[in-house]
This record gives structure tokens, C-alpha cells and sequence, in this order.
């Protein structure tokens, strides 16, 4: 306990031991992130080959979310962060309805808006806010589905051969419509590990790159009420009319995973 | 207007240089305007002598090398020009090569802060000659054959030729192909000296051509064999140190020196000189035969080479103390003495020398500044074996009596003063001294107040009380041993055996209260430490309101670890206009002197450049031991010219480097998801830099502030710019350890 102690003491005394400079002087600095979760995924629409209807499952190389961040440097190599997140959002990836035979062909939007409360800790000689950095955020937030026709599912065909890599063509051979996502939300929570470094620009600005993984997340919608850690490992899910909210929560899990990211910085 | 003032700036900067006097001797320094060889870049220098090369030997790197080595050289603000000595030498080597005017063009003649003995020349035409040769030179004939043996090694082109050889031998070319290293090493060393010989004919028929006495090439030679003694060779005076008040016993010196023991034909192998007995033979071969057209030691004028090598000697002294030589300086001190008696800077030197050696022995550091006497021969052997043999007691007492005595003699001279309270406060704390010891009368009234106690004291009574006595074993043998001692005093006087340090304080003891000053010294030192002891908050900034920064280093290295030249000279004058300039937040103002910035009327700055390098070194070499530096009175001047007290060092390294595989890449590959990461990561040139920067407080003689960090980011000015902010900021808000 005595050497524990010791050890709390001496990191404590080295994070602290010198003053912070900041950037040029700046200690305060408002950020802007895009964060972008590289995927193979596909984005399913109703669409039409021939005047025929036909399900187009477009290729998305990344999912897009946004942040506005508030940091401040409060240790010369630690800096702390709360912020806004943003995604619009798609229903991703191959959702079948009620078993494996029909499955969800038009995925509707949804808005994702969270919290971050983020910390950073500057490594290898570097200091709040140049260089590199390891950190973790903590995040909180819902997801809506925006008002739509319903969910539309049907059987389809296997691929066109008018298919592409970039667009998959099916024909529809049948279409019904669900329930209504309309107003249907979903809550996440976790904590991520993120690493990256920051390049000082001039005029008060700095780029941010980095990468983040998620370290636990769990979920929560109002629909079925389920509550836990997701833990899916394959891109395809089955819903029915019980727990159809679950395609929200595959959503969101989907846009949780491993992502890039890049801001500019601008202190003050 | 611009050329008004910069005539007025030369006359005046001319006019103070000339104007050396030696009572006062300020340390040697350049006049005039800087020369090009200094206001051009090197990477200048380097593209257009590599563009003019017609040499298809000579590679890139050899102009890269060595125009980038010279420059740092010359930058060094320890190299003279526009003074007496490289005037003086200029004269010489004009005469020397009247008969060849447009050689005598090309070339420039340079004098080199350095108690070296040394003179050499560069492909480019520029010839060194250090102040410790010039201080050993007997007459100007001999620097005449040691500017024509340098001028020839560059007619003879022997710097490209030689670089030229050790291409060959790296690369195992030609005569080299089939030899082992040692035989290759073997042979260039033959073939640097055969360049030697090679450069000592052609020296001989250029200095032929002069009235200069023959003779004196082979006292050059003999000049040289003895160089590494002191400049003049005369038994040490044992009442050096004597006072009116001071006297050493002369037993406390030896009675001989240790005999010189270098021989004309010593052992050469792996010397890049052939030894001096083959110079001489070969000399007497060149020579024999040639009718000489004079035979004067002097031309242009022995009154200027006396002054001239007085001025090197005294440059010697500033040298040696910086250097923290206080032996070899106490020895020059005592020669120069001879011709300069009551000399402020000999005087100040002398002082210095003496409170060096306190502070070193107080330090338990001493070895550090005093020769090994085995290692010493000649005369100033006596010197060094006194020296080496002095208790801590006793050089702190010859060293306060002596900046005491001096203080006194320079009243109205304030460095003198500060030397003789800073003694003082060493006396009382750093010395332990047991100050009941030191009496109050001299050794002699001493003795004749102990002699009329003893007269009415029996001492063979007394030790038989003792022995009767209740005291213990212990007590009764201290006792006893004390009776008989005064016995022995008192029967057989023995001047050899008493103590001197005990009685050379004696009349600042009894007329001065001396022994209370310095127990108030000791218990204000003590009230002090515990204030220190109880401030918490040590980490304070420095709150520095301007900043001088000295000459900023910068240096960039490819993957191979060779240096980026070009581009570290870029870098470095990018990185002095990031010190520069003006940073809202900081309350700071930044001044900087940096040698690539040099213009030609900024001589000044360049001389500064030297003295706050030798200060700086000094300083760091001191490290812990809390004393003035021997140039703190030169200092004081530029604290004054620049406004502050607080010089700022500082250097970025630049590197490159590919990580090496290791446990971690391992177990990345195993894990297949990774090894992508693991590949990038091992084929990719990874940047880093480390910043160091330390601030030296000139009022204080102390490093107050240092700060090194590796960075794991490429040195983009944007980064730097970061990272110098980050060190300013550190300066005035706690950061950084002192």
C-alpha cells in the first residue's frame, strides 16, 4: 500500500511538476471533429432497375459523425475535453425480418446526438497540446428515428448481374411495410481509447489526427427495453415485430466501432 | 550614412583594440569589420567551391566537411582579427611572401584563442596560428618558417590530398588493397608525415627568400619539441606566496624540479609529424648548400613581437583560469610577474588562481584542477607538488590572506572586493575550519609568549599530575601528548614543523575580528539553509523580464547518422527568428546573438560570442560548487550591454531512425490482424528530436534553469516554434529543474 501510494504521489508530482504553456500560450481551444468509420457496409434503398422496383444496396467506405468540442490544457500534458457529437444516420447492414427469407430493403435515417467528456494524456516528450497523445472519452447519447413510411421488407432476388462492386442490384419479388420507427430511440454509453497526435498550424490552429476503438458500450431503447453490452460479431441481424427497435441498436453499434479522426483546433 | 557609421563603428572598435593595456588587460579581442570568411554562409561556401572544383578526387563531403568545420570554428568568436596579433602576424607573412604577391592574396591569416601550440591551414587559403604559439615564439624569424611551412602545406594542396589518401584507405584502393587495418593506418601516417617534410622544404625555400636567420628553422623546430612546457623555464620562487604576514616554511617545497625529459628523436610511429630530429636532418639537407640573404631575428619590429607575446601570455592566463588550469596559471602568473610587478590582472589572476583552488578543495573536488606532479617536468614541477601536497586549511588561508591583501591594495575596485567577501564566506563555512585555531599573534611572537609560560610551567609535573590524575585512559594520552608537544616546542623550535596556516591570518584576527565575522557568516549560512529547508514551494519561476539567447545550435540527421549540413544551417537561423519573435502571451522580451546572423560591423557581438562561451563552459564545468567565474568581471559588462543577467543556451538535435524489430513487432505479426501496422511500422523513418535548452544567471554564476525533452515529431518550424514558446514559458513559470 505504502509503495502505491509512492507511485500515485510520483505520477502526480510529474504530471504537475511543470506549468503548462499550452499552445503559443493558449490553454483554451474550441474543436471541430469529423470522425469517420472506415466499412464495407452497404446502404439499402427501394430503388428501380427496368421500371421494375429493386433494392440498391450502395457501398459506404465510411461512416461520417461530428463533433464541437471544448478543451482546455489543465496539466502541462494533460487536456481535458466536453463536447457534442453528431451523426446522421442510415439503418446499415443486412437486417432481415422474422428469419432469413425477407429482409429490410429500404433502411431509414436516424439522428444520433451524445456527450463526450474526453481526456488526453501527451506522451513521449510531448506536451498539452503538441504531439502525441493517448486518451479516453467517455460518451453518452440517444438515437431517433426520423418519421418515415415504415420499415419496408420483402424478398429479393440475388444479384443483378447489372450489379456492381460499388452498387448491388436486387429484384424485389415482394414488399410489405412494418412497423413505423417513427420517434423509436435508442441510448448508448461507453468509453472509448483513442491515440493520435496534434500538429501545430500557426494562427492558434491545430490539426488533430488520431484513431479510437471503443472499450465497452452498451445500449438501451425504449422499444423492448433492453439493456446491456453488444457484442455483435457479424454485420447481418434478424429482427421481428417484437424487437425491431434492435435494428437502431445494430445501427448504432455500427457506428461505434473503430474510427478515424481528424479536427482543427482553434485556441484561444 | 550607412558607411559613416560603420567607418565610425571600425575606427572606434579599431581604436579600443589597439589601445590594450596590459595593467588592465580586458582579454584579446577582434576589431574592425568581420572578414567574408565569417558573413558568408557555409552552404555558400560549399556550393561555390564545389562548383569551381576541377579535382575529380574530391567529393561533395569533402567540401561539405570542411567548409562546415571551419565555419564552426571561425564562428566561434575565439578566432582574432583586426588586432595586434593577427595584424602582427599579417605583417610577417607579407614580408615572408613579398616575392609572391598574388599567393599572398589568397590567403588570410588568423590568430586562435587556444593555449594549444599549434598553426595549421585549410584547402581554402586560411591560415591559424593559436595565442599558446605565439606565446612560445622567441623571436619573429620563427613565426616567419611557421607561416611559410603552413602557407606551403596549401600551395602543396597536402588538406586535399590527404582527404583524397583516406578515401583510398577507407575504400582499400591502390597501395591499400591488399593491407590489413593497421598497416593502413601505418601508412598514412607515413604518408602524413612525408606531407610534413614535404611542406618543411618548401617552408625552407619560401623562407630563404627572406633576411630571416637561417638558424632559427631549427630553433623553430626546438620551439616546438618544448611547447608543452610553460613559455619560459625558471626555478619557482619558494617565498612566492609570502607575505608580511604570511610566511610558508621552505620545507614545504621541494628542493629539485623534475628534469625535462623529451629528446629531439623521439618515437614517431603513428605520429602524423615526423619527430623533430628527422625535421632538423632533413632541414640541415635542404639548407646546406643555399646562401642565406640574412641573418636578423627581426624585421618588422621586436618591440611589436615582445608586445605582442606578452598580450598572447596574458591571453593565456584568462585562458587557463576558464579552463580551471589554476596550477599552470599560478606558474605564468609568477613569470609574467618577473617583467610586470604590481599588474592589477596579474594580481586578479593570482587571486583567482588561489580562491579556484579553495573552492575545488573545499568541494572535495580538487584533482579536477591541479596537475598530477609525476606528469609535470621543468621547473614549475616545485609548484605543482607544493600545491598538490596543501591541506584544505591550509590553501584557504593563503587564498583569503591573499584576496584580502589585494582587496586592500585595490581598494576602489569592486571585482577584488567580491573575490575577498566571497573568500571570506568560504573560510567560514566551506573550509570547516576550526577557528580556535588560528592565533592571533605571528608564529615568532608566539612563540616567545609560549616561552614564558613554559619558563614559569613545569612540564614533567604537570604530566605526572595528568597520570595521577581521575581522568580516563583516553583523556590522560591526549593530554600527555599535548605537554609534550609544548616540551618539544620549547626545547628544539622546529620552523619546518609548525603549521603556517594557523598564524596567516594572525593581524586580521586580532585587529579585525575576523574570528567573529566569520562565526556570523556561519550561523547566517545556517538561518539560511533552514529557510530554505522550510520553503515549500521551490518551483517558482524565474520571472525573467528579457532573455539573451546565445547562438542557438541546430542539427539534423539523415538515417545514417551523418549530419544534414545545409539543412541544419537553414534550420539553425530559422529557429533563431522563432527566439525572436514576439509572443503575445509571454511577458518576455528575447534578444539573441547568433553567429549566422553576423553582419560585417557586428564585430562585437561576435567578441561576446567567445567571452559568454568561455563563461558558459566554466560555469558548467563548476557545477555544483557556488563560486565566481573567472571571466564574472567580463560579464558584468555585457549584463549591462544587454540588460539582463539571463543567458539562454540552447540546441535541437534532429534525427531519424527505423525502429528495430523487437518482441513487440513479434507478437503483432503473430496476431495476424496487426502485422500490417507491424510492417508500416518497421519500414517507415520515424522522426524524433530532443530540445535542451539551460539558462545561466550571470550575476549568479549558476545554471537556473534546464529543460531536455525527446520529442517523437519532426522538427517543422510549426513544432519548434511550439517547443521554444514551451521553454520560454518554463523560464518564468516553474518548469525545469534547477
Amino acid at each position: 500500500m505504502k509503495n502505491y501510494i509512492i507511485l500515485i504521489s510520483f505520477l502526480f508530482v510529474s504530471l504537475s511538476g511543470q506549468a503548462q504553456s499550452g499552445y503559443l500560450g493558449d490553454l483554451n481551444s474550441a474543436e471541430f471533429k469529423i470522425n469517420l468509420m472506415p466499412t464495407r457496409l452497404r446502404n439499402n434503398k427501394l430503388g428501380q432497375v427496368h421500371s421494375e422496383p429493386a433494392m440498391l444496396s450502395r457501398l459506404r467506405y465510411a461512416l461520417p459523425s461530428f463533433e464541437l468540442n471544448y478543451a482546455r490544457t489543465v496539466a502541462r500534458k494533460i487536456e481535458l475535453s466536453a463536447g457534442l457529437e453528431y451523426a446522421s444516420m442510415n439503418l446499415i447492414g443486412d437486417i432481415y425480418y422474422s428469419g432469413n427469407t425477407e429482409r429490410v430493403i429500404d433502411n431509414v435515417k436516424a439522428n444520433r446526438i451524445g456527450l463526450q467528456l474526453g481526456f488526453k494524456y501527451y506522451r513521449k516528450g510531448s506536451f498539452s497540446p503538441i504531439g502525441k497523445y493517448i486518451g479516453f472519452s467517455l460518451h453518452f447519447g440517444g438515437a431517433i428515428a426520423s418519421p418515415g413510411d415504415g420499415l419496408v421488407y420483402g424478398k429479393v432476388t440475388n444479384a443483378l448481374p447489372a450489379s456492381n462492386f460499388f452498387v448491388r442490384k436486387r429484384d424485389v419479388n415482394s414488399l410489405h411495410t412494418v412497423l413505423d420507427l417513427k420517434g423509436t430511440e435508442a441510448f448508448y454509453g461507453g468509453m472509448r481509447f483513442g491515440m493520435g497526435r496534434n500538429y501545430p498550424l500557426g494562427n492558434g490552429l491545430t490539426l488533430n489526427i488520431g484513431i479510437s476503438a471503443p472499450l465497452l458500450t452498451f445500449f438501451h431503447n425504449t422499444l423492448d427495453g433492453q439493456t446491456g453490452v453488444r457484442m455483435w460479431r457479424t454485420d447481418t441481424i434478424s429482427i421481428s415485430n417484437s424487437n425491431v427497435s434492435q435494428s437502431l441498436i445494430h445501427t448504432l453499434y455500427k457506428y461505434n466501432r473503430i474510427l478515424l479522426n481528424m479536427s482543427i483546433k482553434k485556441y484561444f | 550614412m550607412k558607411k559613416i557609421s560603420l567607418l565610425i563603428i571600425v575606427l572606434s572598435t579599431v581604436l579600443i583594440s589597439n589601445a590594450q593595456d596590459l595593467n588592465d588587460f580586458k582579454g584579446l579581442q577582434s576589431g574592425g569589420v568581420l572578414p567574408l570568411d565569417f558573413t558568408t554562409s557555409s552552404t555558400d561556401k560549399f556550393k561555390t567551391d564545389l562548383d569551381a572544383n576541377q579535382n575529380e578526387d574530391l567529393d561533395k563531403d569533402f567540401f561539405l566537411s570542411t567548409r562546415f568545420f571551419i565555419d564552426d570554428l571561425l564562428l566561434s568568436g575565439r578566432v582574432l582579427f583586426n588586432e595586434p596579433l593577427s595584424k602582427y602576424v599579417n605583417k610577417v607573412a607579407k614580408y615572408t611572401l613579398r616575392t609572391e604577391k598574388k599567393l599572398y592574396s589568397e590567403l588570410r591569416f588568423y590568430v586562435l584563442k587556444s593555449t594549444a601550440v599549434n598553426a595549421f591551414s585549410t584547402d581554402q587559403g586560411i591560415i591559424f596560428f593559436t595565442t599558446g604559439l605565439m606565446a612560445q615564439l622567441e623571436n619573429e624569424a620563427q613565426l616567419a618558417y611557421i607561416i611559410a611551412h603552413e602557407v606551403s602545406h596549401y600551395t602543396e594542396n597536402h588538406v586535399r590530398d590527404s582527404y583524397v589518401e583516406k578515401q583510398h584507405l577507407n575504400a582499400g584502393n591502390g597501395k591499400y588493397k591488399r593491407m590489413d587495418y593497421e598497416s593502413r593506418i601505418s601508412e598514412l601516417s607515413v604518408y602524413k608525415k612525408s606531407n610534413e617534410l614535404d611542406a618543411d622544404k618548401k617552408g625552407i625555400d619560401i623562407y630563404m627568400k627572406s633576411e630571416y636567420a637561417v638558424d632559427e628553422i631549427f630553433s623553430s623546430f626546438e620551439m616546438l619539441l618544448y611547447s608543452y612546457l610553460p613559455f619560459d623555464e625558471v626555478q619557482f620562487d619558494t617565498a612566492f606566496f609570502n607575505t608580511d604576514k604570511l610566511t610558508i616554511p621552505g620545507g614545504f617545497f621541494p628542493d629539485t624540479s623534475n628534469e625535462v625529459s623529451k629528446v629531439e628523436d623521439y618515437d614517431d610511429h603513428g605520429h602524423s609529424h615526423p619527430n623533430i630530429q628527422k625535421r632538423i636532418d632533413a632541414a640541415f639537407d635542404i639548407v646546406d648548400g643555399k646562401t642565406s640573404r640574412g641573418d636578423l631575428k627581426f624585421k618588422i619590429s621586436e618591440e611589436e613581437f615582445k608586445k605582442v607575446r606578452n598580450l598572447a601570455r596574458f591571453e593565456g592566463l584568462n585562458m587557463l583560469l576558464a579552463d580551471r588550469e589554476y596550477g599552470r596559471a599560478l606558474y605564468n602568473v609568477f613569470l609574467l610577474q618577473r617583467e610586470y610587478p604590481n599588474n592589477r590582472f596579474l594580481d586578479l589572476c593570482y587571486v583567482k588562481s588561489l580562491y579556484g583552488l579553495a573552492k575545488y578543495k573545499n568541494a572535495n573536488r580538487y584533482r579536477e584542477v591541479t596537475e598530477k606532479p609525476k606528469n609535470i617536468e621543468g621547473e614549475s614541477f616545485i609548484l605543482h607538488l607544493f600545491l598538490n601536497d596543501l591541506t584544505r586549511e591550509q590553501i584557504n588561508i593563503i587564498a583569503y590572506r591573499h584576496a584580502n591583501d589585494m582587496a586592500k591594495k585595490y581598494a576602489t575596485d569592486p571585482i577584488f572586493e567580491e573575490y575577498q567577501l566571497d573568500m571570506k564566506k568560504e573560510l567560514a563555512i566551506g573550509a570547516r575550519l576550526d577557528f580556535d585555531q588560528l592565533k592571533s599573534k605571528s608564529y615568532e611572537e608566539y612563540m616567545l609568549g609560549l616561552e614564558e609560560v613554559i619558563l614559569e610551567f613545569d612540564v614533567q609535573d604537570s604530566i605526572a599530575k595528568v597520570e595521577a590524575s581521575d581522568l580516563s585512559k583516553y583523556e590522560k594520552i591526549r593530554l600527555k601528548k599535548k605537554l609534550r608537544a609544548i616540551e618539544g616546542d620549547i626545547n628544539a623550535p622546529n620552523e619546518e614543523a609548525y603549521d603556517f596556516y594557523e598564524f596567516g591570518l594572525y593581524d586580521l584576527v586580532a585587529d579585525e575580528h575576523l574570528i567573529d565575522d566569520l562565526e556570523a557568516l556561519k550561523k547566517e549560512e545556517r538561518a539560511l539553509e533552514e529557510e530554505i529547508e522550510n520553503d515549500e514551494n521551490t518551483n517558482e519561476g524565474l520571472d525573467v523580464a528579457k532573455l539573451m539567447i546565445v547562438d542557438p545550435v541546430f542539427e539534423n540527421y539523415r538515417i545514417n547518422n551523418k549530419r544534414n549540413l545545409t539543412k541544419s544551417e537553414d534550420q539553425k537561423v530559422d529557429m533563431a527568428n522563432i527566439y525572436t519573435q514576439t509572443y503575445p502571451k509571454l511577458k518576455m522580451e528575447t534578444d539573441i546573438i547568433d553567429s549566422k546572423l553576423l553582419t560585417k560591423a557586428d564585430v562585437n557581438r561576435y567578441n561576446d560570442i567567445g567571452l559568454i562561451f568561455q563563461w558558459m563552459d566554466e560555469v558548467l564545468n563548476h557545477g555544483e560548487i557556488d563560486m565566481i567565474s573567472s571571466n564574472h568581471d567580463q560579464m558584468g559588462k555585457l549584463q549591462t550591454k544587454y540588460g539582463t543577467d539571463h543567458f539562454l543556451f540552447t540546441g535541437v538535435f534532429a534525427y531519424k531512425d527505423r525502429h528495430e524489430f523487437s518482441s513487440m513487432h513479434f507478437y503483432g505479426i503473430i496476431f495476424i490482424y496487426t502485422a500490417p501496422l507491424v510492417i508500416v511500422d518497421l519500414l517507415v523513418v520515424h522522426n524524433h528530436f530532443e530540445i535542451v535548452a539551460f539558462s545561466v544567471n550571470a550575476e549568479e554564476d549558476e545554471v537556473e534553469f534546464v529543460t531536455v525533452s525527446d520529442v517523437n515529431l519532426r522538427s517543422t518550424p510549426k513544432v519548434i516554434e511550439a517547443y521554444v514558446y514551451d521553454v520560454l514559458y518554463q523560464i518564468n513559470n516553474g518548469g525545469g529543474l534547477r
